[in-house]
């Protein structure tokens, strides 16, 4: 087995992101390190901010399905399917922790849980339709 | 239930995380969110350092477990040695030697368990 060096830098992290990139496969367009390393800043921002957004959107989708509508009453769509329905679930994590979480269906389909990004996008869809304001009186 | 204010930039984010330390109405806070912002990056650069050594030294310990079921050296998990490893549908587990009370072994400890084996050289002839 190939012996593993662990990265203990953000410079580690766009060493290794940079070698992947600069492959005969990769992109033609040279980057330099500089650029990798505000780009790992950068998605690593991203991702945190949607995971954040994600964390505080949840409880107002979960209290809208379990209090006002288990229908979605706008054009919500996740990987081009119109999901319709809305529900609440909870269950055991792998670490064993006890956790909530949002699922939706389309009228015809299976639920699924629905991931961060998505969750903050049907949190304004609703918001910007006014079906969330009784929720905030 | 309060309206949300969605978080859009890292100045926001950093804020966010920076409320439970200080109030915004003490005159220092923007000052301090300054500050705060490297402390907020540096600690999802050390997120994701975690999070890529896992993925390269899963398999390594992944091969190991499937070659012996013994941890050759002293190691801890939450204070407790465990001696015993194994690979499960989804993930490693450990226990200790005279216990089936099998742990799923993740986060740091799988680096902290790679960097023993490797230091003590149990690695060094994995295939």
């Amino acid at each position: 087995m190939k012996k593993i060096k662990l990265l203990r830098s953000i410079d580690d992290l766009a060493v290794n992101r940079h070698s992947r990139r600069s492959s005969p496969h990769a992109s033609y367009f040279p980057v330099s390190l500089e650029d990798v390393k505000n780009e790992i800043v950068k998605d690593l921002t991203n991702s945190a901010i949607a995971s954040e957004n994600a964390r505080m959107v949840k409880p107002v989708l979960i209290r809208y399905a379990d209090t006002v509508s288990r229908c979605i009453p706008v054009m919500f769509k996740v990987r081009g399917h119109i999901e319709t329905r809305i529900r609440h679930n909870e269950g055991y994590d792998q670490h064993g922790l006890h956790r909530h979480w949002v699922e939706v269906a389309s009228d015809s389909g299976g639920w699924f849980v629905l991931g961060d990004e998505d969750m903050v996008r049907l949190y304004e869809a609703l918001l910007d339709g006014g079906y969330l304001s009784e929720l905030f009186k | 239930m309060t309206k949300i204010s969605l978080l859009r930039s890292l100045r926001d984010l950093t804020a966010r995380k920076a409320e439970k330390l200080c109030s915004k109405d003490k005159p220092h806070f923007k000052q301090f969110l300054k500050v705060y912002e490297k402390v907020v990056v540096d600690d999802l650069v050390e997120k994701e350092l975690l999070s890529e050594n896992i993925r390269l030294v899963e398999p390594i310990l992944t091969a190991f477990a499937k070659q012996q079921s013994e941890i050759p050296i002293p190691f801890f998990v939450s204070e407790k040695q465990v001696s015993k490893i194994r690979v499960s549908s989804y993930w490693l587990e450990v226990a200790a030697n005279d216990s089936d009370d099998w742990h799923h072994l993740y986060g740091k400890d799988l680096i902290r368990l790679y960097e023993a084996l490797d230091d003590a050289g149990y690695l060094d002839n994995l295939e």
